[in-house]
């Protein structure tokens, strides 16, 4: 028999979009969902339950997240607030550049109870969200104790599509 | 089906591929409309670029998802296969399990093509899948494709009645560590370990697992150990090495004599490289691999498989989707004299040589797809066989309606070439009597509805007409008297059936899925005299399943699963209720633990009678068990 179909099917499946303008789109889409899927307590969201998303002037995520301003989230919308560093309180989501994931600035953000975001190599150990880049793939990692040190629930599901939970 | 806009990469290709100007742009806006699973899994990123979904496929498509797999509790692939509307599974021993689609099912069905990642575990050599030999960890398990109805279009002989593709998940997906254990009261336990990690620039998943399933006498173990690793190389290229080692033993209850002392052992294992890339109007996948089964029980063999394989896609003029491709399969087997059966010679190579085209076509500004294929294929059993398919698909108000004509074969298996039971001492047998089999022919006709219904109910509903010619039928010899029968294509047969699946949230925590299957299967060769080893009867005539999900809380869910299976046509196997239940909480950021009880109408039922040689079916009883998840 041939196998023709499933190797097909395993050339389409092991071939993402390439990470250039669609792999920021990617990212972008992955830190939308994680904004639904993560509950805030009342009054932290801005007054008509909008999620605000940090993320500095520079970061290359930033044009991709500015598309998804408007977006629904939960009872409101999402709003992307682009800004130099150090970020001004009021960040639900916080996308914190490698250069900038300290732990003392990734700590501070817990506490302002900001949700942080990141890519850096040991960005899980003092952030709550790390994107894992593996080839084309991405993927992420879920430090749930930093999650709810900044007083934001994740849901079951969501730790489920983590690739590793701490 | 499925509810998302499901990638459905098997069916894509039997489908042939989309229609230019029905492409997606993979744009931000398009992405968040995903859910975070679509997005996530690697192969809805394909979708953005190829929306493939099995909304638009012209087969009768199901996938069992992760999901599905988590939800049902099920400890077995054959376990998870009981949720395909239509598909056949019967419980023979701690071991053995019937597993077949629209007919003829029995320990060793025979019209079902099976792939592990894109590697066939249906052996030639004894024309079945052993599916005790299917360890793969469910947790590993990314999808399983079903297509009812034949596939040899694509997939070549042996895809008869249908095609399950089993897909699991890429490295990426399994990074860090996990664990888990499930026991029940029957003192049955499954064991899986698993680790992954970045390694170079890809990622491997190292696992082990073990397993001490059945009841009584009928109890099996086994353990499986193995790897995968994905790298993406290139600029739109993937490599996938994988690999699996395999050893086990078991018992089981047979109603023969000479046999009852018996009992089974297998060792096996497998090594895969496959390089595959796509950029969306064009692509290609190169794959090969090695299988080795060596397999002590009734039929006592040991086989080598080498496969290599090439397929190509590309879009053509903007409304046609060409697939086309080739391969070739050296297979090496050595089968022992056993108690039952003897086989010359004793050990045999047969070299398969195939190569197919298929073209989708988008007419009527893609609302009609048509899709001409053809396999044309080598084995040393039969010659050159030539299996067609031409399939038409069409978009209607709320669904699609699609229709299918297709040719399969099936190629004899080594007792049929070349074997027979096991003649008396001294009994010389004549070779000039034994007739050159041909292989066994379906003629299949398809239709099928799919779409959704106000209140967001989704269906899937297909209908088949079955005409199989040239059946094996053994039969004595002339002159022999009952010391020697030798195998005809005598047998002719008729199928016609119906299958539904549905899918329905009545609430925002409550998801009701359905399938639902009939079939009438009738002999049409009027024979009285021969033994036929496949069985007619051993099918049911229908079976209704229904899965209720639960979500009691973010952390907390219960699900049900209920399913009727019909009596057998014979009245051999009466037909039975069952009900699965289970309890799942997340007890923290590590562990999930899961409370069920699975058969828990009767204490126990019988599920297949009469099997071959004497072996019966052992009971399948009602259990109550634990399964504690940690992950870290």
């Amino acid at each position: 028999m041939s196998l023709v179909v499933p190797l097909f099917a395993a050339a389409v499946a092991v071939a993402p979009p390439a990470m250039t303008a669609d792999d920021a789109a990617f990212k972008a889409a992955i830190v939308y969902n994680i904004g639904r899927f993560a509950t805030f307590p009342p009054g932290r969201r801005q007054d008509d339950g909008d999620l605000v998303v940090c993320i500095e002037d520079d970061d290359p995520l930033a044009p991709a997240l500015d598309r998804l301003e408007g977006k629904p989230s939960g009872a409101g919308k999402l709003v992307v607030r682009r800004s130099g560093w150090p970020f001004a309180a009021g960040c639900n989501l916080a996308f914190v550049s490698s250069r900038h994931a300290t732990p003392a600035a990734l700590e501070a953000l817990a506490d302002q109870g900001a949700l942080t975001i990141g890519e850096s190599k040991d960005f899980a150990d003092q952030g709550a969200v790390r994107l894992i880049t593996i080839g084309r793939q991405t993927r992420f990692e879920i430090n749930n104790g930093v999650a709810r040190r900044a007083g934001a629930t994740l849901s079951a599901q969501l730790l489920r599509l983590a690739v590793k939970v701490r | 089906m499925t509810a998302a806009p499901l990638a459905l990469l098997a069916a894509a290709a039997l489908l042939c591929a989309p229609a230019a100007g029905h492409a997606q742009t993979t744009g931000a806006q398009d992405l968040t409309d995903l859910s975070l699973e679509d997005l996530l899994t690697s192969e809805v990123a394909s979708v953005a670029k190829r929306p493939q979904t099995v909304d638009t496929a012209p087969a009768a498509v199901f996938v069992i998802t992760k999901e599905d797999i988590r939800r049902s509790g099920a400890q077995t692939i054959p376990e998870a296969l009981r949720m395909a509307p239509g598909l056949e599974v019967a419980n023979l021993s701690g071991d053995s399990v019937a597993v077949s689609v629209r007919g003829f099912n029995g320990r060793y069905a025979n019209k079902l093509m099976v792939l592990v990642d894109g590697r066939a575990i249906y052996l030639s050599t004894i024309s079945g899948v052993l599916w005790g030999q299917q360890l793969a960890p469910l947790e590993d398990i990314e999808r399983i494709e079903i297509i009812r109805g034949p596939g040899a279009s694509l997939w070549g002989a042996n895809a008869v009645n249908g095609v399950i593709n089993i897909i699991t998940r890429h490295a990426v997906d399994s990074l860090g560590a996990r664990a888990s254990v499930t026991a029940d009261t029957l003192g049955q336990t499954t064991t899986d370990l698993q680790f992954g990690a970045p390694l170079g620039q890809g990622a491997v998943r190292l696992y082990l697992t073990a397993r001490d399933l059945g009841e009584g006498d009928s109890r099996a173990r086994a353990a499986q150990g193995g790897f995968r690793y994905d790298q993406d190389v290139f600029r739109n290229a993937a490599l996938t090495v994988q690999g699996d080692l395999q050893s086990g033993r078991w018992n089981e209850i047979n109603t023969s004599d000479a046999l009852r002392e018996d009992y089974g052992r297998f060792k096996g294992g497998n090594l895969l490289a496959r390089l595959a890339a796509d950029d969306g109007d064009k692509g290609f996948a190169l794959q090969a691999y090695w299988d080795h089964v060596d397999r002590r029980e009734l039929i006592s063999f040991k086989r080598d498989q080498f496969d290599l394989d090439f397929s190509r896609h590309q879009r053509l003029g903007g409304v046609h989707q060409l697939v086309w491709g080739g391969d070739a399969r050296l297979t090496h087997d050595e089968v022992e004299d056993g108690p039952v059966v003897r086989i010359r010679p004793r050990e045999r190579t047969d070299r398969w040589f195939g190569a197919f085209v298929q073209d989708e076509v988008a007419l009527l500004d893609d609302r009609l797809r048509v899709t001409l294929g053809v396999k044309v294929e080598h084995n040393q059993y039969t010659g050159v066989e030539v299996q067609p398919t031409a399939r038409a698909w069409l978009r209607v108000p709320g669904g699609s309606v699609w229709t299918s004509v297709s040719r399969a074969t099936r190629t004899p298996s080594r007792l049929e070439a070349d074997g027979g039971p096991t003649p008396p001492d001294g009994f010389v047998e004549s070779d000039a009597s034994r007739p050159t089999l041909d292989a066994e022919t379906l003629d299949a006709y398809e239709l099928g509805w799919r779409g959704m219904l106000p209140g967001g109910v989704r269906f899937d509903l297909a209908a088949f007409h079955n005409r199989y010619d040239g059946l094996v039928v053994w039969r004595d010899l002339v002159g022999a008297g009952d010391q020697a029968s030798a195998p005809f294509n005598a047998g002719r047969a008729v199928d016609t059936g119906l299958e539904a699946a549905l899918e329905a949230k009545p609430a925002a925590r409550w998801t009701l899925k359905a399938a639902a299957s009939w079939q009438r299967l009738r002999n049409r060769d009027g024979l009285r005299d021969g033994v036929r080893i496949y069985d007619l009867a051993a099918s049911p005539d229908y079976q209704l399943s229904l899965r209720s999900w639960y979500d009691l809380s973010d952390d907390l869910e219960l699900d049900a699963w209920l399913r009727r299976v019909g009596p057998f046509a014979d009245g051999a196997t009466p037909g039975y209720d069952d009900l699965d239940v289970q309890l799942s909480w997340r007890a923290g950021d590590h562990l999930q633990l899961q409370l069920f009880g699975r058969n828990l109408l009767e204490p126990r039922r019988i599920e297949m009678n009469g099997s071959l040689f004497g072996a019966t079916g052992a009971p399948v009883a009602r259990t109550v068990g634990v399964k504690l998840a940690w992950r870290r």
